[in-house]
């Protein structure tokens, strides 16, 4: 099956950034990230060229997600000095205090940050990250909620935190 | 409650993507794309060609380690600058064209500290092309200069985490250093690799310093990668080839020669540990650490519930850092199919931890006995008794053998929770 390259090109144009995007959440890398964007799509266009994805956005999601984790996983070790000594990230433009959670999310374990990029930035339901990434529904409630727990501790603002906030009000 | 959701807005917004953002160099993008593709389509119309090269290069260049045991010599010496990771106990030089992509750490020794690791790159760009070099403990069966023809099977646990140098069946090709250090190769790669040697990298333990066992199974392992084509792969076995022959041991590592009578009854370093076991009934649990490639996990399986792969286990990662900092992992666990429901609380602890204190509301504390210690696992752990449903506990203490407490539950907003609270 031919791929319709004008069509594929829209598809490109509308999922680039998107990708490039969620890849540096995961990686904290943009080099890393475009080279995993460019990967998802690049399997994204062979798989399309023998029979078109029903959803070829979530086709490519899956893609950069597994390929991310593939990496983690099967090359082992130096999978993971790549990951462990990534450039500075790039934060997001936004205030002082959006750019602080950035970092903080950074800082995560890779499964941690995975789980919350997935919920938070896609916008995807519980069920459906540990579809993605292949884990029990129950560990990724665990992992999200151990994520966001630690996030609240990192940041230590009062105002993140209920039982501070709450003796702040007593008070 | 308000404040819980607050957070979970704010990241929304701090991970959101701005309106109409583009990305840096995204102009030519497409471009590049078409490149990628390309090369892409190139790699899956040569894989086949080059898995048949990579192939017959190993059964040419194998006769020349097996006969007698030692690598021919190659080329002179690297004249490159030589990098040494301490805490692995080796140094290299970084061969000519060659450059030092990084140097990290990770968690490589028995006794849970660090060891460092060296990856290098060719200095003209090469697609996913490195040499890493590294230390890991392995299983005993695979160990160079372990007995020849020994099958590694038996090392390889359920869960398929251990080090595994060759696929059942095919011989390990092995030789040894002209320093006496046995080494071993393997013979099927996972793709992308060229070529991948064990070396026998034992540590030189001080006297009265507390060692594993395991530690004299330390291998410096160098692996050598390529998705380029097979000139890049000649190039890169022959970096891998002069690593293994010419890396010098420093620090930790023993100077030199056999390291000695080996043991073959001690136990893989890596594997699934059942650290203790409890409850009864349908409330029966088991607690794990499992270690392997990556990071350690803790589980704690539910027998009565494991009707299938996968389910009636509750497994975290352990963070080494996090536990030697002082704190402690608090997992919750109801067990919602028992009339009434309880809770456990649990986890890993370092072994210094000999009881821990759990504290509750309204209660007195209880005091638990750690267990699992002395086991080729670096961590011990502890569940408590069953909890009834809306216990709360406020703090978790692990206290060593004098009773001082030494490591205190990581603050966490959730901790103080019911038993068998449902977050919603």
């Amino acid at each position: 099956m031919a791929v319709d390259e004008v069509e594929f090109r829209e598809f490109f144009a509308s999922q680039y950034v998107r990708l490039c995007w969620l890849g540096l959440l995961l990686t904290g890398d943009r080099a890393e990230a475009e080279e995993l964007a460019q990967e998802a799509l690049a399997r994204t266009w062979w798989r399309w060229a023998v029979h078109r994805p029903d959803d070829p956005a979530a086709y490519a999601r899956k893609v950069l997600v597994n390929r991310r984790r593939s990496l983690l996983r099967r090359a082992g070790v130096e999978a993971r000095f790549l990951a462990r000594t990534r450039a500075e990230p790039v934060p997001p433009p936004g205030d002082e205090q959006a750019m602080v959670l950035w970092q903080a999310v950074q800082d995560l374990p890779p499964r941690q940050r995975a789980v919350l990029v997935l919920r938070f930035h896609e916008d995807l339901t519980e069920a459906e990250v540990a579809r993605l990434l292949g884990l029990p529904l129950g560990t990724v409630k665990s992992l999200a909620h151990r994520g966001l727990a630690r996030l609240r501790d990192r940041l230590g603002s009062p105002d993140l935190d209920p039982a501070k906030a709450t003796r702040k009000e007593a008070r | 409650m308000t404040t819980g959701p607050q957070l979970e807005d704010r990241l929304r917004a701090a991970l959101r993507r701005p309106e109409d953002a583009a990305w840096p160099d995204g102009r030519g993008a497409y471009d590049r794309f078409r490149r990628h593709r390309t090369r892409r389509g190139r790699i899956l119309a040569a894989q086949a060609a080059l898995v048949a090269v990579v192939a017959l290069s190993l059964a040419v260049v194998a006769p020349r380690f097996l006969p007698n045991g030692s690598l021919n010599p190659v080329t002179p010496p690297f004249p490159g600058r030589v990098l040494e990771a301490p805490g692995g106990g080796f140094e290299v030089a970084v061969p000519a064209g060659w450059t030092n992509l990084r140097q990290d750490r990770r968690i490589l020794t028995p006794g849970g500290d660090n060891g460092s690791a060296v990856v290098l790159r060719p200095k003209r760009r090469a697609a996913d092309t490195t040499v890493a070099v590294y230390t890991a403990v392995l299983s005993p069966a695979q160990y160079p200069g372990t007995a020849p023809g020994r099958d590694p099977a038996p090392s390889v646990t359920a869960d398929r985490s251990t080090v595994r140098l060759d696929d059942a069946g095919s011989p390990l090709g092995r030789g040894q250093r002209p320093d006496g250090r046995p080494f071993v190769w393997q013979t099927r790669l996972a793709p992308g690799e060229v070529a991948r040697y064990a070396v026998a990298w034992p540590y030189h333990c001080d006297p009265g310093q507390a060692w594993r066992p395991a530690a004299r199974w330390r291998a410096l392992l160098v692996t050598g990668r390529t998705a380029e084509g097979p000139a890049t792969g000649e190039r890169v076995l022959q970096v891998v080839r002069r690593i293994v022959e010419q890396a010098r041991p420093v620090t930790n590592a023993l100077p030199g020669g056999a390291p000695g009578a080996l043991d073959l009854n001690l136990p893989p370093a890596q594997g699934r540990w059942l650290l203790g076991s409890g409850g009864s009934g349908q409330g029966a649990w088991r607690a794990y650490v499992r270690q392997g490639r990556s990071e350690d996990v803790f589980e704690l399986a539910f027998p009565s519930r494991q009707t299938r792969p996968g389910v009636g286990v509750h497994a975290e990662d352990i963070e080494p850092t996090f536990l030697a900092g002082g704190q402690l992992g608090v997992f919750r666990d109801c067990l919602s199919w028992l009339s009434p429901q309880v809770g456990l609380v649990s986890g890993a602890v370092p072994e210094s931890v000999t009881t821990v204190r759990i504290e509750l509301a309204g209660r007195p504390p209880l005091e638990v006995r750690a267990f699992g210690h002395r086991q080729p696992a670096r961590w011990a752990a502890y569940v408590s008794p069953p909890l009834a449903r809306g216990t709360r506990v406020t703090n978790v203490v692990g206290l060593d053998a004098a009773g001082r407490p030494v490591a205190e539950a990581e603050h966490d907003v959730y901790l103080s929770h019911p038993v068998c609270h449902v977050f919603r």
